[in-house]
């Protein structure tokens, strides 16, 4: 998308008057008087967007004891506690990544041969729930796999037992992100897993190559950069996941996250918030470094097309 | 394309039927349980009864809390609307050089987790203008910075893909006013664009949870807070007003959706075109 977007627009006029220190002067004023509409949001998105993460790194670098250091993330990290949530949170994200992959794929690609009208129906739905989640989303897996849920009751009385961990638990926590990342990943790929030409297909079919073959040598080349790219995105947008993790994993038995221990020590505000700023300041870090592979990946992508 | 190509085998109806299931379940057992008359110890419920359904759609928390989440969304979109609309217009048409900054604004969003961002927000209030913290402006400026990329993208499509560029120095050259060649070229060729942008600014901010809850918490509850209450909370019929309510949210939600695939199909060029007899008509891409 970003690749064909910058095409046509920056060819730069050129004056066809001939050129005076006045009519240059001019040129100039008018050229900031053009930008100026622009002015507002750029800004309000330094004031909103670029100070508070200007804030966070300058609270994550300063000492309680006063003075400028790395200390704080020391600190994070030499504490247990807190490498577990770092762990976790890693963990979570690995697993949701590999499973939108593996999942996600070849739903991409079943929706992509539906034709017009089986999308209408599947995008707008792939649409809501990856916006959904939250309390509610979290209240319908309970009703299913809780303790009374309707499959757990269906499931002790055909087999007996309970084999559902509880949703705080990593099964749980990624079995109900999976409403949520599913959908963005089949939403990411769809656009770009549409570059397969069927005449590729057609042309493997002619020179009586197998399906297993087609794949192999044409579909799966063309779209590993595609898939690695998206599940690098469904990585970074897990570690930041919130509003379900913080919903089901308030049991202490739960999974540790990073996010979750951030919001809640923003929420007691009893203790110094250093370490919820410090978090932060790593989160911020690896989606910078996720980002930045993001983009290698997807222009190696668009360089095979 | 061919047969092969757009026919789907059986093993692409299995997994598409899988994902249904797996996506459709939560949703018929929030609508089972929210017109269940108690449901403990069986698989299916056994009575049924509108009573929760009545409760939580007449309830004035609900309605109040419902109401806070359409003020905050309104306003958000009317601050992303008045900031984005002219700064596209401007990185598209009369200064490219703008582009790149609002790009990397926009990419902020994105790629950072938004409770960052509301973070981020906390510590600079703190230091800056405590009194802030905690206030529905605050709340509503976030919001709107963390979800004025949808709208930005939207518009800067539109106004690419319209040739807004052209469009504008075509009305010039016919004696246009910049007024005029705004209200009645500009905004009519990227009006698909402007709507598809503000509904998906709008369906983030009605739901919008880990800035709501760091920068505001109970002192504006918003539906999902009010969700986020019926769900730790122990009081009886709490979860089938929280299922009532849910149900309907998707619903309404997935309504909202059908709506912008429906209008994402673009034809505006012609419409906007034809206002001033500019081109001769022809159909875009």
């Amino acid at each position: 998308m970003s690749l064909t977007r910058s095409r046509n627009a920056d060819s730069g006029r050129a004056p066809a008057r001939p050129l005076s220190a006045e009519s240059l002067r001019a040129g100039r004023r008018s050229r900031v008087v053009a930008a100026l509409p622009a002015i507002p949001l750029i800004l309000f998105g330094i004031a909103c967007l670029v100070l508070p993460l200007l804030a966070l790194v300058k609270s994550s670098l300063e000492l309680r004891a006063g003075g400028i250091g790395f200390d704080n993330f020391v600190a994070v990290l030499s504490s247990s506690v807190d490498r577990q949530a770092i762990l976790g949170s890693l963990q979570f994200a690995a697993i949701q990544a590999l499973l939108c992959a593996v999942i996600g794929t070849p739903l991409a690609l079943a929706m992509l041969r539906l034709g017009q009208r089986g999308r209408r129906w599947w995008l707008p739905l792939m649409n809501v729930a990856s916006s959904f989640g939250g309390p509610g989303l979290a209240f319908a897996f309970l009703l299913l796999i809780g303790t009374s849920g309707a499959i757990t009751m269906l499931w002790a009385q055909l087999f007996g037992g309970n084999p559902f961990p509880s949703l705080g638990s990593m099964f749980g926590l990624n079995l109900l992100s999976l409403y949520i990342h599913l959908p963005l990943y089949v939403i990411l790929s769809m656009p770009s897993f549409g570059m397969l030409r069927a005449e590729w297909w057609e042309a493997a079919q002619v020179s009586r190559s197998s399906r297993f073959r087609y794949w192999r040598r044409v579909g799966f080349p063309v779209i590993a950069p595609f898939i690695a790219a998206h599940t690098l995105q469904i990585f970074t947008w897990s570690m930041g996941s919130y509003a379900l993790p913080y919903v089901v994993t308030a049991s202490p038995q739960s999974v540790a996250l990073i996010t979750v221990e951030i919001g809640r020590d923003l929420q007691s505000a009893v203790f110094g918030l250093e370490r919820a700023a410090t978090f932060a300041v790593l989160l911020m870090v690896l989606a910078i470094g996720t980002m930045w592979l993001y983009r290698t990946i997807q222009k190696q992508g668009a360089k095979i097309l | 394309m061919s047969r092969a190509m757009t026919e789907t085998g059986k093993s692409q109806r299995i997994l598409l039927g899988a994902v249904a299931v797996f996506f459709g379940l939560p949703l018929v057992v929030l609508l089972l349980f929210s017109l269940a008359d108690g449901w403990v110890g069986t698989i299916l419920p056994t009575d049924f009864t509108l009573a929760r359904w009545i409760t939580s759609l007449s309830s004035t928390e609900v309605l109040a809390a419902a109401g806070r989440s359409l003020l905050l969304t309104v306003c958000v979109v009317v601050i992303d609307l008045v900031l984005v609309i002219p700064a596209a217009y401007v990185a598209v048409v009369t200064s490219p050089r703008v582009r790149p900054i609002i790009h990397a604004l926009a990419v902020v969003p994105f790629a950072l987790p938004w409770l960052v961002i509301a973070a981020g927000m906390q510590f600079t209030t703190a230091e800056i203008a405590p009194n802030l913290f905690g206030s529905f402006g605050l709340l509503t400026a976030t919001i709107a910075a963390a979800t004025f990329p949808y709208l930005y993208w939207a518009v800067e499509n539109a106004l690419l893909t319209n040739r807004a560029k052209e469009l504008s120095e075509a009305a010039a050259v016919n004696g246009a006013g910049a007024l005029q060649t705004t209200v009645r070229v500009i905004i009519p060729s990227i009006r698909t664009g402007i709507m598809s942008g503000t509904l998906l600014v709008a369906a983030s901010a009605f739901g919008e949870f880990a800035i709501t809850m760091t920068l505001a918490g109970a002192a504006y509850e918003t539906l999902p807070l009010w969700a986020l209450r019926m769900f730790s909370g122990r009081n009886p019929g709490a979860g089938g007003e929280l299922a009532a309510i849910t149900f309907t949210t998707f619903i309404a939600m997935f309504v909202l959706s059908l709506l912008i695939t429906r209008i994402d199909t673009p034809r505006s060029i012609t419409n906007a075109a034809g206002a001033f007899d500019l081109v001769p008509a022809t159909k875009g891409k």
